[in-house]
């Protein structure tokens, strides 16, 4: 039977491991990836997954059944994610002015791209994001956080949330038209530049096939 | 509206959160703007970009691993309930008490210089807190989750008893200085 997380969470609170393992199992492929975008390592994204849920099994009992039980985790999972790496809490409260660009850049590009080729490019890009965009970015469209959860996540205001995304979008949109621009300029060279290496092992994307629920 | 403008107006396009006016004005712009048009597409491709984010396989043996560590959580309420919560003193309750006597003497001033429908805005207002902090000590303990001192309430209730109890007393004070003021 496909319980809800909160019928779940009742359940865990009352000493049930067995409902806890279902909220594990259901959650962890998403509390992984949030830890691991903001940390862009495997091993100490692992490790972060690991102690969030433990420490979501050691509050359980305080947990309140108003707010969703996704919010509290990603919430967990930050606070983990900022032992590591302390500096993200003073970025995310840090909202740098946007530069106005009109120049000849952002003009149509003079030739056409695959739309296969732009996605690949960007996928690459988001890697090299600040920590603090791939964060709000991860919860906002892997997890489809609104603006008003993942302003409770992160304890910040709903706008700061709102101007990240805005700005991590605006960062990407930027770096496409640089990259338009150089493929124009030199059309034979590699559009699409190699992943940077990452510490730790790598494990493959899962495509939309394997993604499952 | 300029292209620099627009940038801001595109997001939240894209989001779905321009209003009808709003979105009239950027069609119209966008009609007639080759730059903005170009930025527009970047934007949906961005988006989707974003939508298609390719997801990382998590550990295989996560689930285990939690699982292997978690342990019994201690007994919620451990405390029979047929033993009452023994009365225990403490400087917080002190200091509660002692703010809501502070609070309860400024009160009593402003009496003395406010009107009656003021002070009986004031009252009531005294009157809706106590009764909002007795539901919520009536909460805590139907959910059973921590007990609640019960010496912060005792102090609490017997703040408000003394007010009660001050009425009397600072009432035909206040209306014979209204009178005088009013003279």
């Amino acid at each position: 039977m496909n319980e809800s997380d909160a019928a779940l969470v009742l359940q865990a609170q009352q000493g049930d491991q067995a409902a806890f393992e279902q909220l594990v199992r259901r959650h962890q492929r998403y509390v992984f990836n949030v830890a691991y975008r903001v940390l862009n390592d495997y091993a100490e994204a692992e490790d972060v997954a690991q102690a969030a849920f433990i420490r979501a099994w050691r509050g359980i009992t305080g947990f309140r059944s108003q707010a969703r039980f996704t919010t509290w985790l990603y919430r967990i999972t930050y606070n983990l994610c900022l032992n590591r790496l302390p500096r993200l809490k003073r970025e995310l409260l840090n909202i740098e002015p946007l530069e106005d660009v009109l120049d000849d850049s952002t003009l149509p590009p003079s030739i056409a791209f695959e739309m296969q080729e732009q996605l690949a490019f960007l996928h690459t890009e988001l890697d090299r994001m600040p920590e603090k965009y791939r964060l709000v970015l991860t919860l906002r469209y892997l997890q489809h956080l609104s603006y008003d959860e993942i302003a409770a996540a992160l304890n910040l205001p709903m706008g700061t949330v709102k101007t990240h995304i805005h700005r991590a979008r605006q960062l990407l949109m930027d770096r496409m038209r640089e990259w338009e621009g150089e493929a124009a300029q030199s059309p034979l060279q590699e559009k699409t530049q190699t992943p940077p290496s990452k510490r730790g092992a790598a494990k493959p994307f899962l495509t939309a096939e394997t993604q499952g629920a | 509206m300029d292209c620099i403008d627009m940038r801001t107006e595109l997001q939240a396009y894209v989001d779905g959160e321009l209003d009808h006016r709003r979105t009239t004005l950027l069609k119209r712009h966008l009609t007639g703007c080759k730059r903005c048009q170009a930025e527009l597409e970047r934007l949906r491709i961005t988006v989707k970009a974003l939508e298609t984010w390719p997801i990382v396989a998590e550990p295989d043996q996560l689930t285990a691993r939690v699982m292997a560590q978690i342990t019994p959580l201690p007994l919620v309420n451990s405390v029979p309930s047929h033993i009452p919560p023994h009365f225990r003193l403490r400087w917080s309750d002190l200091l509660i008490s002692l703010a809501g006597g502070g609070l309860a003497f400024i009160a009593i001033l402003l009496w003395r210089h406010s009107t009656i429908k003021d002070l009986f805005r004031l009252y009531g207002t005294w009157i809706s807190l106590q009764t909002h902090m007795l539901k919520l000590k009536a909460l805590l303990h139907m959910r059973l989750l921590f007990r609640v001192d019960n010496a912060i309430w005792w102090l609490l209730i017997a703040s408000m008893a003394l007010i009660i109890a001050l009425i009397p007393l600072i009432w035909p004070v206040g209306m014979w200085r209204r009178r005088d003021i009013l003279r």
